[in-house]
C-alpha cells in the first residue's frame, strides 16, 4: 500500500438494498481498475476502498454522497488517516476482496402446479377499516379482501423471488378472488357472512369490467357504493379512460381504490389527477418525518384510508391531517378487543385466535369461534 | 365519492339497510320462522319508471309501509325497496302488492314486484340483496376474463426464454429519430434517435405456438434480457467511439443490471449526456424507492432521464420535472384532439410538464404534428418524420 500524499482511501457504508449496493460495488471498482487500491470487505456494512489519487476519490465520495446519506462516505485522506486505517485493517486481519456475484435468474419452469397447489382464501385476509367518532370509538367503515403477500411469497417458494414471476402469481390469485365472490358459496366462504360494510377488492386491470360500448340510456348512478376495485397505483395510471370507467361503474355501485402510495410515491405523484374514490396511504415513519406537509396536502382528507397502522404514533399522525379511514395490524387489534368485548362468549377464546378468525377468509379458518354471528359483524353501530 | 349523509362513524344507510335484511333474512331462516316479503326492485324497471313522476308515485304507494309497526322496510343500494313482516302482516302487505302491481304493465310488474316467502324462498331474497351490492357485476366481470386467450405455461415461457439467447436482435430494433421542427421550418434539427425493440414481433418470433398471448408479467422478463443485449451492443468498441445521441428505453430494474453498470464505466463522461434514458410511468410507480434510487445514480452521472407516459393521465399523475426527468415522450392518439383526452388539460399545466419538453411520438400523419404545434410541442418522433428523411 502506497501511502504517499495525494491520495486517499474512502470508506463507505454501502445500506441495504442490494441494487444500491451494486451500483457502488461498480462505482468503487471503476476507480480501483483505473487508479489503483483495492476494495476491501471490512464487514457486510463495510467497505474500503484502500487509495485513489485524491482527487478521484473526493470525486467518487460526491458521487456516492448523492446515492447515500452523508455519514455514510468518510474520505481518509493519507498519510493523516494513516492510523485510523492502520487500526481498521488490524482490526480485521483477513478483510475479504468484496465480490458480487450474479444472481441466478429463476426458472418459470412448473410455476402453474405450483400455483394450482395454492388455495386461494389462503393468500387473503379479510381486513377492516375503520374511522373514529368524537368518543374516540372505532366504527367499521370499509372491509378489505387483502392479498397476503408474505402468505403468497412463502407458498410460492423460490419463484416468489423473481419479482415478475411473483407479479404474474399476484395477478392470477386475484382472478381466482373475483370468481369466488360471484358464486354464492365463494362469497359466503370469504366474507363469513353477507358483507358488513362496502368492500375494497384488489384487482389487476384486465378484470376492471368495461363499460358497455352503446349506452343504452343516460347514467343513473347508484346512490352508494358497495364495492370498490382496488387497483395499485401503477397499473391504475395504465388505465387511461379510467375517469370515464370510474362513472359508468358507479352505476353498479361499484367504486374506484387505489392503493399502493407510499412515502416515495407521493413525493413523485399528483393524486389529483387520479379518479378513485379511496386511495390507500401505506404508513411508514418516513412519512411522519419526510414527507412535507405540501405533498400531504395534495391529498383529499376524506378520500385517504391511513394503512398498515402499526402503532399509536401512525393513528395521531393520519388524525392530524383528518384523514377519513384506518387500517393496519394496530386497528385490527382494535377491531377484536372491541369484538371481544361485545361477544358473550369471549372468554372461552385467546385475544389471538379471535384476531386470527376475524381476519379468516375461509370457514376453516373461523373454526373455534363461538359466535360466528359476531365475527362477521365487527363493530357493528352499537359498538361505535 | 362521499356524500354529505355519509358522516364518519355511520356506515351508508342502505348499506346498513341491507345488512340488516340480511341479518332478518338469514335469522328467520335458522329459527325457521314465517316471514312474508315484498319487494318493489326499480332496478329492473325501464328507466321511465325509475325517474321523475313515476318513481315518486310507485314511492308514495309504498310509504305507508314505512310508517307501520308490523313490517320492517329497507331500501338497498340502487333504490330497491324490500319489506319484511310477521304473517299477520300478511292482508297489509298483498293489499300493497296489488297497489304496485296495478300501477305497472303486467310484464314489468311481475319481476319487480313480488312476494316472497321465508324461509322458503331465503334464497332468492339474499341473492336480490347482494345484487344490490354489485356481486352481479363481479359475475359479468368474471365473464370477460373468461374470452380471454389461453396462456402459455412456465415451460412455453423458459423454451421462449432461451430461444431469446440466440435471436439476432439487431432486426427487432426500431430506429427513429426524434426532430425539433418549428411552424415556419426553421431551426430544424435532429435531437437523438430512438432505439427501440419491438416486443411484439419478437414474441411472435419466440413462442412456438403464435396463438398464446403473453401474460405482462413474463413480458416484463423478456424485455429485461432485451434490455441487457441492447445495453451490451452500445458497449461495444466502434459504438462507444462515435456515440450518436441515442434514447434507451429501459426498464428501471435494468440500470442495475451488470450490463449497464459495465457500459456506465466504458463511456467516456463527456458522452454520458448523448445517453438519454427512457423510463415508463408504470415501471417508474410499481417501485419508487428502487427509481429514486435509479435516478440519483443516473442524474449524478449526467444520463438526462425520459419519461414515457402511456397517455395523458399516466403523465398528469407523475409530473415529469417534478419527479427529474428532463422530457416527456407522449405516443399521439387520434383523441388528443377531443376534450375528454385530457391532453390539453396536460399541456397547459406549464410547470409540470412544459411543451417545450414533450416529444410526440407516433406523429405519423400531419394532424398529429397540427396538434403538437398548437399545444407547442416542437419535438417529433414516428412515421411522417423518416418519410422526410430526404428533406430534412
Amino acid at each position: 500500500m502506497r501511502q504517499a500524499p495525494g491520495r486517499a482511501a474512502l470508506r463507505v457504508t454501502p445500506g441495504a438494498p442490494p441494487a444500491l449496493r451494486r451500483i457502488i460495488f461498480s462505482l468503487l471498482r471503476e476507480v480501483a481498475q483505473v487508479k489503483g487500491g483495492s476494495i476491501l470487505e471490512l464487514s457486510p456494512d463495510d467497505w474500503l476502498l484502500s487509495e485513489a489519487p485524491t482527487a478521484d476519490a473526493e470525486g467518487l465520495a460526491a458521487l456516492i454522497g448523492k446515492l447515500l446519506p452523508k455519514d455514510h462516505v468518510r474520505l481518509l485522506v493519507l498519510p493523516d488517516s494513516k492510523t485510523i486505517l492502520a487500526d481498521l485493517l488490524a482490526a480485521n486481519p483477513a478483510p475479504k476482496i468484496l465480490e458480487f456475484p450474479v444472481p441466478d435468474a429463476v426458472s418459470p419452469v412448473g410455476l402453474e402446479f405450483k400455483m394450482a397447489q395454492i388455495n386461494p382464501d389462503a393468500v387473503f385476509l379479510r381486513r377492516s377499516y375503520v374511522s373514529f367518532n368524537r368518543t374516540a370509538n372505532p366504527a367499521l367503515r370499509l372491509q378489505r379482501l387483502a392479498l397476503n403477500e408474505t402468505s403468497l411469497r412463502q407458498q410460492l417458494g423460490s419463484y416468489g423471488q423473481d419479482h415478475s414471476l411473483l407479479k404474474h402469481a399476484r395477478s392470477e390469485v386475484q382472478k381466482g378472488l373475483l370468481e369466488a365472490l360471484g358464486s354464492e358459496g365463494g362469497r359466503a366462504a370469504l366474507l363469513g357472512g353477507s358483507p358488513a360494510a362496502p368492500l375494497l377488492v384488489d384487482m389487476p386491470p384486465s378484470l376492471l369490467p368495461t363499460p358497455p360500448e352503446h349506452e343504452q340510456e343516460p347514467h343513473e348512478a347508484a346512490s352508494t357504493t358497495a364495492l370498490y376495485a382496488t387497483l395499485a397505483l401503477d397499473a391504475a395510471i395504465g388505465i387511461e379512460n379510467l375517469g370515464a370507467r370510474r362513472q359508468a361503474l358507479k352505476r353498479d355501485a361499484w367504486g374506484i381504490a387505489i392503493s399502493g402510495l407510499s412515502a416515495e410515491a407521493l413525493s413523485l405523484v399528483n393524486m389529483q389527477s387520479l379518479p378513485a374514490d379511496w386511495v390507500i396511504l401505506e404508513w411508514s415513519a418516513e412519512l411522519e418525518q419526510k414527507t412535507s406537509l405540501k405533498l400531504l396536502g395534495q391529498l383529499d382528507p376524506a378520500r385517504v384510508i391511513l394503512d398498515g397502522c402499526d402503532r399509536k404514533a401512525a393513528l395521531l399522525f393520519g388524525l392530524n391531517l383528518g384523514f377519513s379511514c384506518y387500517g393496519g395490524p394496530w386497528i385490527e387489534d382494535l377491531v377484536t378487543a372491541a369484538r371481544m368485548k361485545f361477544c358473550a362468549e369471549a372468554a372461552r377464546c385467546t385475544r389471538a385466535d379471535c384476531r386470527a378468525r376475524g381476519l379468516a377468509t375461509t370457514p376453516s379458518g373461523r373454526i373455534g369461534c363461538h359466535a360466528p354471528h359476531e365475527l362477521e359483524a365487527v363493530l357493528q353501530e352499537a359498538a361505535a | 365519492m362521499i356524500s354529505a349523509a355519509d358522516r364518519i362513524g355511520s356506515k351508508p344507510a342502505e348499506m346498513n339497510s341491507a345488512v340488516a335484511l340480511s341479518v332478518a333474512v338469514r335469522d328467520a331462516v335458522a329459527l325457521g320462522e314465517e316471514r312474508i316479503v315484498l319487494t318493489l326492485r326499480f332496478s329492473v324497471l325501464p328507466r321511465a319508471r325509475r325517474l321523475g313522476t313515476q318513481a315518486d308515485l310507485l314511492r308514495a304507494s309504498w310509504e305507508p309501509l314505512n310508517s307501520t309497526a308490523r313490517v320492517r322496510s329497507f331500501k338497498l343500494p340502487g333504490g330497491d325497496l324490500v319489506a319484511i313482516g310477521l304473517p299477520h302482516a300478511a292482508a297489509d302487505l298483498e293489499y300493497h302488492h296489488k297497489v304496485l302491481f296495478s300501477m305497472l304493465e303486467q310484464e314489468e310488474a311481475s319481476s319487480a314486484v313480488q312476494i316472497l316467502r321465508l324461509p322458503a324462498q331465503a334464497a332468492a331474497v339474499l341473492a336480490m340483496v347482494h345484487d344490490s351490492l354489485g356481486f352481479t357485476t363481479a359475475l359479468g366481470a368474471m365473464a370477460l376474463q373468461a374470452t380471454e386467450g389461453e396462456q402459455p405455461d412456465g415451460a412455453a415461457i423458459a423454451a421462449a426464454e432461451r430461444a431469446m439467447a440466440g435471436v439476432d436482435i439487431s432486426t427487432f430494433v426500431r430506429r427513429q429519430r426524434i426532430m425539433w421542427l418549428e411552424p415556419g421550418g426553421a431551426n430544424t434539427r435532429l435531437m437523438w434517435e430512438d432505439l427501440r425493440v419491438k416486443l411484439a414481433e419478437i414474441c411472435e418470433r419466440l413462442m412456438q405456438s403464435p396463438h398464446l398471448a403473453l401474460p405482462d408479467a413474463f413480458a416484463e422478463r423478456l424485455v429485461g434480457a432485451i434490455d441487457a443485449r441492447q445495453i451490451s451492443t452500445l458497449a461495444r468498441p466502434q459504438e462507444l467511439r462515435d456515440m450518436r445521441p441515442t434514447a434507451l428505453p429501459l426498464r428501471v430494474e435494468s440500470v442495475f443490471s451488470q450490463a449497464f453498470l459495465k457500459l456506465d464505466a466504458l463511456i467516456p463522461p463527456s458522452q454520458r449526456q448523448k445517453l438519454l434514458i427512457a423510463f415508463n410511468a408504470s415501471d417508474v410507480l410499481a417501485d419508487p424507492g428502487q427509481f429514486i434510487l435509479a435516478r440519483n445514480f443516473l442524474q449524478a452521472r449526467g444520463y438526462p432521464l425520459i419519461l414515457e407516459a402511456s397517455g395523458p393521465l399516466a403523465a398528469a399523475v407523475l409530473p415529469s420535472l417534478r419527479a427529474g426527468f428532463s422530457y416527456l415522450r407522449l405516443v399521439w392518439s387520434d383523441d388528443f384532439p377531443s376534450n375528454g383526452s385530457g391532453a390539453d388539460a396536460l399541456l397547459r399545466d406549464k410547470l409540470a410538464n412544459p411543451a417545450e419538453h414533450v416529444v410526440l411520438a407516433g406523429a405519423d400523419t400531419p394532424a398529429a404534428i397540427a396538434w403538437g404545434w398548437e399545444a407547442g410541442i416542437r419535438m417529433f418522433q414516428g412515421r411522417l418524420i423518416e418519410s422526410q428523411r430526404a428533406v430534412v
